[in-house]
């Protein structure tokens, strides 16, 4: 009795052990779908869900996220242009007739309740120069984070400070075609992601970098470019010696100025990043203006 | 631990031939140097060891990511030949037949130069992780060897158990070093690992040929043997180092590479200073208390802060510690009862104990095999979409049931086994301890990465990109497989203890019947 139970036990012991190797087919429940996101920060549309998938399959399963200007906001923004315009060109009544329209309908959209409380103050308030695709109080992002009740917007705290400012000017709020996040800055460089409104790439990325001088960052321009060998190209742009390359989904526009080197960086969506050079082009086209 | 005698089988209580047992065999035991162990002695060997094994894999995981595996295996056999050296020095006497020096020389081979080259050719810079390579290349090891030896007692199922319970704790600490944890046995470099065991099972086969040679009396002489073996076997894999080009001058540097020849060698002393005793439980046990040794090695770094804030989960470490400490307890050989009155509990109590112990580890079965915790995954894909999923974790993914299935061993094997008294209530106390810190290290997960979690996400965990968290305890499987084997041990003792009063009441009588014999005959 005791040897057979000595026995058996050995044996389910010895198949308890091989339990860690051998592992088990499990279902995994993931998340899936598209969350459609408004330039001004607001969920449009969350078309997700959760299933039970096999945990072979699971690495075909995630969540997208798409941008769009929804017709509210689209029609907030062209209002708030014309009210800008107005302003710009004097036309205090016009402008006021747009700004009022607005609030009726967002109190916190970018700065037109303390634009029209300025002019209807007597006053002449500073034209609104920002993205025209910046959404609600006065933030530019997708994230929706934006304060509440018609207060002054306030910057945001990654907002650079110092000698970095200067840099700033090619990571501007608007280009044509992408959707701009923070900007994130450091001594003497920083970075500005962009989300595409069109499906042909997911993300651009700008990094401008103050270099020791500018054969610094001529050298800097070279090495950078290096790491891109495919489809090399150059392109003057405005003056600028914009040298250019692919890797894998990755196109990279660099050019330099004075001391600084700006690379303009798109990722594709398709498998190569050689039909993204155009749009590098065309950003770098924007941003030199 | 001692050279106390064996016993068979046979139910007759003899004591079998064995080494100790026979004056020849004594004669020649204290001929040889092989000694009792006195408790300081076999403590001081095991700290030796403790140290020297801890140092060397700490030393080993630095120097191996610069240095080849050939070029490990060469510092480390010339560690153990340097080992011997320290314990036994030249010894005078010849061995007494081809096999006293050829066995231990291929033994020796295999565990002195082939073991840590198989261990060493099987680790990349950064992978497996080290919490994985320290648990198969020293607790696994102790493990095994514990097995061995059990298999060879008459308490195999007990000791197993307590093999099983000690391995659990083993794996259940080093898997609280951090949360999420790199610790996933046997999920991302399966053939290196089952590697390392395949060289754990090798080392073993050298400690046990070593082992058999101080029962024989000449450990010396097989220790130098095997240490022989290990420098031909260290250089043969040098020879063919230098062949194919993996092997160079520039391999022999650098202070963690001499560092882990110079632990090596105190690893290869106190292993001996423990076989001269006859012994290798202690072996088995040290091992198997590695990481727990290095886990106070980080709390001491933890105290001093030169590395910023410890990262481990403390409660869970020390509780792990513990069921691993009453594990190599229960491991211990303890001598059997030799007198069957005592060793049998009452009939009754007996069978119920056996019955609530199988039942027992048939639930701590049913506990591994069961759906147990539940992960949740959020992170960024490198395409910038969200990835979230949910999965379950089984139970042989989680401390606790295995945890539950050594009690649950335990508790049949004390049941099974006449063992002596004093080390039922040694081991019953053991298994008290292990049950009262298990649900703190219950829900330890084992296994944190997966293979069909998106390895961009898995990479991020622990970063603001990614994060994994468990949730749940481990199932009412586990809890009752604990609460059986508790059970089981009380019938067993309380079996015991009538047992014993029914003897005493019986050779009180049998006494008084003496007496008055003896009173009647003086009468008469």
């Amino acid at each position: 009795m005791r040897r057979t139970l000595t026995l058996l036990l050995a044996f389910v012991l010895l198949v308890v052990l091989a339990l860690p190797l051998a592992g088990c087919q499990r279902k995994v429940t993931v998340l899936t779908g598209e969350i459609v996101l408004c330039t001004a920060g607001e969920v449009i549309e969350d078309n997700t869900e959760e299933v039970q998938v096999p945990a072979g399959d699971v690495e075909q399963y995630g969540v997208t996220t798409r941008v769009i200007t929804c017709d509210e906001h689209g029609d907030l923004a062209s209002m708030y242009a014309a009210a800008q315009k107005a302003i710009a060109d004097g036309d205090l009544v016009t402008a006021r007739e747009r700004l009022r329209t607005i609030v009726a309908t967002d109190l916190t959209y970018r700065k037109a309740a303390s634009q029209l409380a300025e002019i209807d103050a007597g006053s002449r308030p500073a034209v609104d120069s920002g993205s025209a695709d910046a959404g609600t109080d006065g933030t530019d992002g997708t994230d929706g984070t934006g304060g509440t009740g018609g207060e002054e917007p306030t910057q945001p705290d990654e907002t650079p400070v110092g000698p970095v400012v200067s840099l700033t000017r090619y990571v501007p709020d608007t280009i044509e075609g992408y959707v701009a996040q923070g900007i994130i800055a450091d001594l003497a460089f920083l970075s500005r992601q962009y989300l595409p409104t069109a499906k042909t790439a997911d993300q651009l990325m700008i990094e401008v970098e103050q270099h020791v001088n500018a054969d610094a960052a001529v050298a800097h321009q070279a090495s950078f470019v290096e790491g891109y060998p495919d489809s090399a190209t150059s392109k003057t742009i405005n003056g600028k010696t914009v040298m250019a390359g692919v890797n894998g989904q990755y196109a990279v526009g660099i050019f330099f100025d004075g001391p600084l080197t700006v690379a303009v960086e798109l990722h594709a969506t398709g498998s190569s990043g050689a039909a993204a050079l155009d749009a590098v082009f065309a950003v770098v086209q924007s941003i030199t203006k | 631990m001692t050279s106390e005698t064996d016993v068979t089988r046979d139910r007759k209580g003899r004591a079998r031939p064995g080494p100790s047992s026979s004056p020849r065999v004594r004669s020649r035991l204290q001929r040889s140097g092989a000694r009792s162990a006195t408790p300081l002695g076999v403590a001081l060997g095991m700290i030796v060891l403790l140290l020297g094994t801890a140092a060397s894999s700490v030393l080993g995981t630095q120097a191996h990511q610069s240095v080849s595996a050939a070029a490990m295996a060469v510092v480390a056999a010339g560690g153990a030949f340097v080992g011997v050296l320290i314990v036994f020095g030249l010894p005078r006497a010849r061995p007494e037949g081809l096999a006293a020096w050829l066995v231990p020389l291929f033994a020796g081979a295999g565990g002195f130069a082939f073991a840590p080259w198989l261990v060493m050719v099987n680790r990349y810079t950064d992978a497996p992780p080290g919490s994985e390579v320290l648990f198969l290349t020293t607790s696994s090891w102790g493990a095994l060897l514990a097995i061995a030896l059990a298999v060879m007692s008459c308490e195999r199922v007990s000791r197993i158990g307590g093999a099983l319970l000690a391995l659990a704790g083993a794996a259940a600490l080093v898997a609280n070093w951090e949360r999420p944890s790199s610790f996933s046995l046997f999920v991302r470099y399966v053939p290196e690992e089952l590697q390392m065991l395949a060289a754990g099972a090798v080392w073993v086969v050298l400690v046990l040929v070593l082992l058999w040679a101080a029962r024989r009396g000449s450990l010396g002489i097989a220790s130098l043997s095997a240490a022989l073996g290990g420098l031909a076997g260290a250089g043969v894999l040098a020879a063919v180092g230098l062949a194919s080009g993996t092997l160079s001058r520039a391999d022999f540097s650098g202070g963690g590479f001499w560092g882990y020849g110079i632990a090596v060698a105190f690893a290869t002393a106190g292993l001996l200073m423990l076989l001269r005793s006859a012994s290798a439980e202690a072996v088995a046990g040290t091992y198997l208390l590695v990481p727990a040794s290095i886990s106070l090695i980080l709390i001491a770094e933890w105290v001093v802060g030169p590395l910023g804030p410890q990262p481990m989960i403390l409660p869970a470490v020390l509780a792990a510690a513990a069921s691993t400490i009453a594990g190599v307890v229960v491991l211990w050989r303890v001598s059997p009862e030799r007198v069957s009155g005592t060793g049998a509990p009452r009939r009754v109590l007996g069978v119920g104990a056996t019955v609530v112990a199988v039942l027992a580890v048939g639930s701590a079965i049913v506990a591994l095999a069961v759906p147990t915790m539940t992960a949740t995954v959020n992170g960024l894909r490198t395409d910038g979409s969200q990835f979230r999923a949910a999965f379950d974790l089984y139970g042989y993914e989680v401390a606790g049931p295995w945890l539950a299935l050594g009690m649950a061993v335990i508790a049949l094997g004390i049941a099974l086994e006449r063992t002596r008294l004093r080390g039922v209530f040694a081991r019953a106390a053991a298994m008290v301890v292990a049950a009262g810190v298990w649900w703190i290290a219950a829900d330890t997960p084992l296994r944190t990465l997966t293979t069909f979690i998106p390895s961009d996400v898995q990479v991020d965990y622990g970063s603001e990109f990614a994060r994994i968290d468990f949730a749940g305890d481990p199932s009412v499987w586990a809890i009752a497989a604990i609460g059986g084997a508790i059970l089981a041990l009380g019938l067993t003792l309380a079996g015991r203890a009538g047992a014993r009063a029914e003897q005493a009441e019986t050779e009180s009588v049998g006494h008084a019947d003496e007496d008055t014999t003896g009173s009647r005959g003086d009468r008469s």
